[in-house]
């Protein structure tokens, strides 16, 4: 069967690719308006929505870039991991219920939106609705280029593929990527999230098993024989040290609830009240798929330091180095799919969020005129803004890891203080809310561009994030409070 | 007054943040290229792709002091933040009590695991080689698995089952109702407002 690898890699891969189209296809017909295709019309249940808020966060970078930074870097990169669980609370408690509610009461169709209506500034949803396009394209280029690069690499080993250039892969990834968004919009994207779940969490327990028997003696001899190599990649702060980690959960923590193609799911449940079974079904599948960055990256680590497998190239080889040598073909086959579904899940999201912003948000909410045909316009934004995130990956010369937290940090940036902090305290005004973004965007590009490196590593995003919070809340106090409309008040206090 | 936790919070915060900064930073603090050539470059590799952290007592005993207590200060703070997004004016309030009992339990248990955590480590300094192991990995490293990716279900754990009390209480979902259907009427009434 070894032989087979390849082309059996190759059909998990295909027959994948052909189920995402499908479902495209059934999804067209379920959306009729605007309404579907951005909010799903806001009839998600519970199982789907929960698959879809963690493949959404778990993404390419948790499934390629976390085993490679658990290679590189030892047990540093498991506190990206395990920020998570605190961090999902943190947006429950304060986004699970209200996001909701203010987006039913407003019929919001995205964050800027909810935004708007929180301030009674379209001015201030405007400007979120630009703000996070950038990031919109950076993150999606990313996944795109993660894409293109893993495909490309898997065709090598086909012979009759092997000739198959990047760009072709760029072409063929994009395409199908494009093909299930633009016919289905969010129904196709939360369906496909929900395909990609579960196909995640089968991946990751299936990795976490051929892993384990790796070496005779399990995960315990892996640990010791990276601790006879160098103790601390294997201590808890790992190689990166103690201030960088806690930067780095701070800012991985308290960002989950800034991240715009997370928390915008929030917003297309069936029910306010299904945000209680949401939050331990969401958590429980991040965490039994985060078991692949876990099982990859210490396997590979222990493999290489101990001299059972070649020193790797790039760090973010791990994931496949492992499946193509230690895992069964058939294995691989479904967690190279289960690669992709990561990866998809969260492009598609961006790519619904980004056209939502320019369709929707920013001709209504800063020039007050809502476009003709928009489901139409929908369609065609979507399109340009795969072709633009896939030439911004095929020319950009960043690491895929540098441009992920790169976008993270400035979604985090720009909606934690304004929507997660805000829809919390009444108090809260757009003065505040402009500046704050504005002062963090500031600090964070100048720390970024000039690549100023802080003390102890400590994480620029997080030293930007800090300041966020702080302009938001000083301003907020020092300023005249906002007239609101009344319902939205209310519904603060609720 | 009633922005004083905040405001507490906030100056903490900044407060740890410029200890760290005032701090001195050892030369190693960040880690450094594996001592092995052929791990920290292989022949292709454009930058090191695999880095080591050192001796843990160099590179943390200046800066331990600070790290804990950012540490404590950002476990408390979203502590609060969790506490925070709770209020609602329908609260069930004959179970008030019981209800902040436990969640300043939990509270308490999510910082005590990074103070245990940080003390395990420390512990580890003097036989780096030969750490104490709780299931396949350091003691510490577990720790952060169960203790500080663990605790948080407890806070999993009030939000549903305490839902209805405290987090969407039935009156508050019917006054949200209430306010749909008056939103709702008012557009109705006045289309052009709507817009």
């Amino acid at each position: 069967m070894l032989e087979y690898r390849p082309y059996i890699v190759f059909a998990c891969i295909l027959i994948y690719m052909v189920m995402c189209i499908v479902v495209g296809l059934w999804a067209m017909q379920r959306t009729k308006n605007t309404s579907d295709f951005f909010m799903a019309g806001r009839h998600l249940g519970v199982f789907v929505t929960s698959a879809a808020v963690f493949a959404s966060t778990m993404s390419g970078f948790g499934f390629v870039g976390g085993p490679g930074i658990a290679y590189k870097n030892g047990t540093s990169s498991f506190w990206m991991m395990v920020s998570i669980s605190i961090g999902m609370c943190i947006m429950f408690f304060l986004l699970g219920k209200r996001l909701r509610l203010l987006a039913g009461l407003t019929d919001s169709l995205s964050v800027p939106e909810v935004v708007a209506a929180r301030y009674k500034s379209n001015r201030t949803g405007g400007l979120m609705a630009i703000a996070l396009l950038p990031g919109v394209l950076i993150y999606l280029a990313v996944q795109i280029k993660a894409m293109a690069v893993v495909l490309f690499d898997l065709l090598q080993d086909l012979s009759w593929a092997s000739n198959v250039s990047i760009e072709w892969c760029f072409v063929l990834c994009c395409s199908v990527l494009v093909f299930y968004c633009v016919t289905g919009g969010m129904v196709a994207s939360v369906y496909t999230d929900f395909i990609q779940g579960i196909i995640m969490v089968g991946a990751a327990l299936l990795v976490f098993y051929a892993a384990m028997t790796t070496l005779d003696g399990g995960f315990s001899e892996m640990a010791q024989i990276i601790t006879q190599d160098d103790p601390e990649s294997m201590q808890p702060w790992g190689t990166l040290g103690m201030i960088s980690c806690l930067s780095i959960y701070f800012i991985m923590a308290l960002g989950v609830c800034g991240q715009p193609h997370v928390i915008s799911k929030l917003m297309m449940t069936k029910k306010p009240e299904d945000s209680r079974h949401l939050l331990p079904l969401s958590l429980a599948g991040f965490m039994l798929s985060a078991i692949l960055w876990v099982s990859i990256g210490i396997t590979m680590r222990a493999m290489v330091v101990g001299d059972f497998h070649q020193p790797l190239v790039n760090a973010d080889e791990a994931s496949s180095a492992f499946l193509t040598q230690y895992a069964h073909p058939l294995l691989a086959g479904v967690v190279f799919a289960g690669l992709f579904a990561a990866i998809m899940s969260t492009a598609d999201s961006f790519l619904n969020i980004g056209a939502a912003a320019i369709v929707n948000d920013v001709p209504k909410l800063l020039f007050k005129r809502q476009l003709n045909n928009e489901l139409l316009w929908a369609r065609i934004m979507t399109v340009l803004i795969a072709v633009g995130a896939a030439l911004i990956a095929y020319f950009a010369e960043d690491t895929v890891a540098m441009l992920g937290v790169m976008g993270w940090s400035a979604f985090a940036i720009a909606f934690v203080p304004t929507v997660a902090l805000g829809l919390n305290w009444r108090r809260a005004n757009r003065l505040g809310a402009e500046l704050s973004v504005l002062a963090g965007f500031v600090v964070y590009g100048i720390l970024f561009f000039k690549e100023i490196a802080l003390p102890f590593n400590f994480h620029p995003g997080a030293f930007s994030l800090l300041v966020t919070v702080t302009v938001f809340f000083l301003v907020s106090i020092a300023t005249p409070p906002d007239v609101i409309d009344r319902d939205v008040e209310e519904l603060l206090e609720l | 007054m009633k922005y004083a936790p905040v405001i507490v919070l906030l100056s903490f915060l900044w407060g740890a943040v410029y200890w760290i900064f005032v701090t001195d930073h050892p030369p190693d603090a960040l880690g450094y290229p594996h001592v092995r050539a052929e791990l920290a470059q292989p022949e292709g590799a454009s930058s090191p792709v695999m880095y080591q952290g050192g001796i843990g007592r160099d590179r943390h005993i200046q800066v331990s002091g600070a790290g804990l207590f950012f540490g404590v200060v950002t476990f408390v703070g979203f502590s609060m933040l969790i506490a925070w997004g709770c209020r609602t004016r329908n609260a069930r309030e004959e179970i008030a009590a019981f209800y902040w009992n436990l969640m300043v339990m939990v509270s308490i248990l999510f910082v005590a695991a990074l103070i245990t955590m940080c003390t395990v480590y420390q512990s580890s300094w003097d036989s780096p080689f030969e750490p104490h192991y709780l299931g396949a990995f350091p003691f510490g490293t577990t720790l952060m698995f169960l203790g500080i990716c663990g605790v948080p279900v407890g806070f999993i754990a009030l939000y549903v089952l305490f839902y209805r009390e405290f987090i969407l209480p039935k009156k508050s979902q019917t006054r949200f109702e209430e306010l749909v259907a008056a939103r709702q009427a008012r557009a109705n009434q006045h289309p052009e407002l709507d817009s």
